[in-house]
């Protein structure tokens, strides 16, 4: 946004029109400069372009705020890599998780369809959907991961 | 060459042989004629909205040529008359590839359109030519973001677009030209519609020409600017003797260009009734006339004194320095040695060597024109800058807190007579320089 604006006026040139100079320096101390040749009032022109420099800025804003946040996504491989050493185990319940005992067939559904979107995806969201904090959580609650481990890696979901 | 008719009107036979068998799409025309050089007697009555590319021949050698006519006057036709209308759909671009030559015919991009479409000029190859004589080009639609694009960014596929006593017609005021590989040249004609507030939008990195004169601009916003700000890319625009809109107080841009391989002056253009208005940009620093602070005896347009005003940014010495207009005099001295002066002045700053300078060019060798160059920047690098001479010319220094006088010279020894081009370039940042382009021959 514009804090300050201020101008000068040349002398009068041959035809009466001046050289008209404005600053304007903005939140981020950057120094706006306009120059123009006119007879029209100076202060009314200053603050007109205010107005219209800060609606820009305002929309500028309004979009930044809309896009915070935003992360670039992980290949399926940076993904799997957040499991580190845990990978093999999670491996191994991955293939056999069907014939568990211990899961419900709640559980089983969800991890079904998420290995299966898992497999389709051509990249991992940032931040992590629900469903794949759903299925970190699982990981946990089963022991896959300690409470560090999926801590870690929901972390890196969050950027 | 053929002569065939195209009429939207027509029921015929649609082969254009007459104006009741006449093409009634241009698209038929070309499919039926192809290749070979045809002259389009088109209705000044013709109305089509296309839905494709509209594809000329890729021969320079075969010119599709459309005449907006008076269907009344016969067939072949024997009066001109300007209104025939080519444009695209709502829902598409116009895309016009390869050259073609029209007269009186008005072109439309988007007709009616809430979103945004372009006219491009495309090319299949390089070298195309299109010359639209009369008639229009016009952005039918209200989308902000719609241009006119002259290339496609290619230097392969190179467009020259020439606009003869034309309408430029624009549907929202956030519309312009946008320039990729190819040159745009307007003579004459006039802006209409939207009141537009940037006539040039952009620039890729290929180069591309423009050159403007003549044009009515005065349907443009007050504001208007010739550039968009900041504007990167490669070229040379040029606009002169040009009306602006009523109670001009635009510029080149509101920020000058980014780079200085992009060249812009403009000269002679304005709202007023005057004929010495002058503006220049390169990297961060405009150029501008000024009639107060101007010295006496010096430049003058019979009337009204002038002299220039360098106002620069931040400026990178020795690479970048804004540099004036080139200033040609006559001179007849040959074997004897020649002094070359401009005169300036500033605001308290006593300006050095590499601040500023003053570089001419003359013919330095007898019995060829080859020529060379001399200036008073600073000559040895490793040296410190020295202050350039002080002047005791007179002045008006009217707002001038401290008025600094100096001047930029240099003496050699021309071999034959003819022209001297001289210029002055400014180094120095955050500074105005006024410069008098009355440039004194001793």
């Amino acid at each position: 946004m514009i804090v300050t604006s201020s101008y000068t006026e040349g002398p009068p040139q041959a035809d009466g029109r001046r050289w008209v100079r404005e600053t304007h320096i903005t939140d981020d101390g950057d120094e706006l400069k306009y120059e123009w040749l006119g007879v029209q009032d100076a202060q009314m022109v200053l603050e007109e372009r205010v107005a219209v420099l800060n609606v820009q800025y305002a929309a500028r804003e309004a979009a930044r705020a809309l896009v915070q946040g935003s992360l670039i996504p992980l290949s399926k491989l940076e993904f799997r890599n957040l499991f580190g050493a845990a990978k093999p185990t999670i491996d191994a319940f991955n293939s056999g998780f069907e014939a568990s005992p211990l899961l419900t067939v709640e559980q089983k559904a969800a991890i079904r369809s998420g290995l299966e979107d898992f497999k389709e995806a051509k990249y991992i969201e940032r931040p992590f959907r629900p469903d794949v904090l759903q299925l970190i959580g699982l990981y946990q609650a089963i022991g896959i991961l300690s409470a560090e481990q999926a801590d870690a890696v929901r972390a890196t979901g969050n950027g | 060459m053929a002569d065939v008719a195209l009429w939207s009107g027509a029921t015929g036979a649609n082969n254009g042989t007459s104006w009741a068998d006449a093409y009634t799409t241009l698209e038929a025309v070309i499919a039926g004629q192809g290749n070979n050089p045809t002259r389009v007697f088109v209705a000044s009555t013709h109305s089509e909205l296309v839905s494709a590319n509209i594809v000329f021949s890729g021969m320079v050698s075969a010119v599709y040529q459309l005449i907006s006519c008076d269907q009344t006057s016969g067939f072949p036709p024997t009066i001109e008359q300007a209104g025939a209308f080519i444009g695209s759909t709502s829902a598409t671009n116009l895309t016009v590839q390869n050259g073609f030559y029209s007269k009186g015919v008005f072109w439309g991009a988007g007709d009616s359109s809430t979103a945004s479409r372009n006219f491009t000029f495309d090319s299949t190859g390089s070298n195309h030519v299109s010359r639209i004589v009369g008639g229009g080009i016009s952005l039918k639609n209200t989308g902000s973001t719609s241009r006119f694009v002259i290339g496609t960014g290619a230097t392969s596929r190179n467009h020259l677009v020439k606009l003869e006593n034309a309408e430029v017609r624009f549907g929202n005021a956030g519309q312009g030209f946008q320039l990729q590989s190819g040159a745009l040249s307007v003579s004459g004609g006039a802006t209409a519609g939207s009141a537009v507030t940037e006539f040039i939008k952009s620039f890729t990195t290929t180069p591309a020409n423009v050159d403007i004169s003549g044009l009515d601009m005065s349907s443009c916003a007050s504001g208007l600017n010739l550039l968009a700000p900041t504007l990167l890319g490669n070229g040379r625009v040029v606009f002169d003797r040009c009306k602006m809109p009523s109670g001009w107080t635009g510029s080149i841009a509101s920020t000058p260009p980014a780079n200085d391989c992009l060249k812009v002056i403009a000269t002679n253009c304005d709202s007023a009734d005057t004929n010495y208005r002058i503006l220049c940009a390169g990297y961060n620093a405009t150029m501008r006339q000024e009639t107060t602070i101007v010295r006496t005896g010096g430049a003058s347009d019979g009337v009204t004194p002038i002299s220039w005003a360098v106002v620069t940014g931040v400026q990178y010495y020795p690479t970048i320095a804004m540099e004036t207009p080139h200033i040609n005099v006559w001179n007849e001295t040959a074997g004897s040695s020649v002094t070359v002066t401009a005169e300036v002045i500033t605001d308290g700053v006593t300006l050095t060597d590499e601040d500023a300078w003053i570089e001419v060019s003359y013919l330095s060798n007898t019995g060829h024109p080859l020529g060379a160059v001399v200036s008073d920047e600073k000559s040895n690098m490793l040296a410190a800058a020295s202050n350039q001479a002080s002047s005791s010319v007179a002045w008006t220094t009217t707002g001038l807190v401290s008025p600094v006088k100096q001047k930029l010279s240099v003496t050699f020894t021309p071999q034959e007579k003819g022209f001297l081009s001289a210029c002055v370039k400014v180094a120095r940042s955050n500074t105005t320089v006024y410069v008098c382009p009355k440039i004194e021959v001793s």
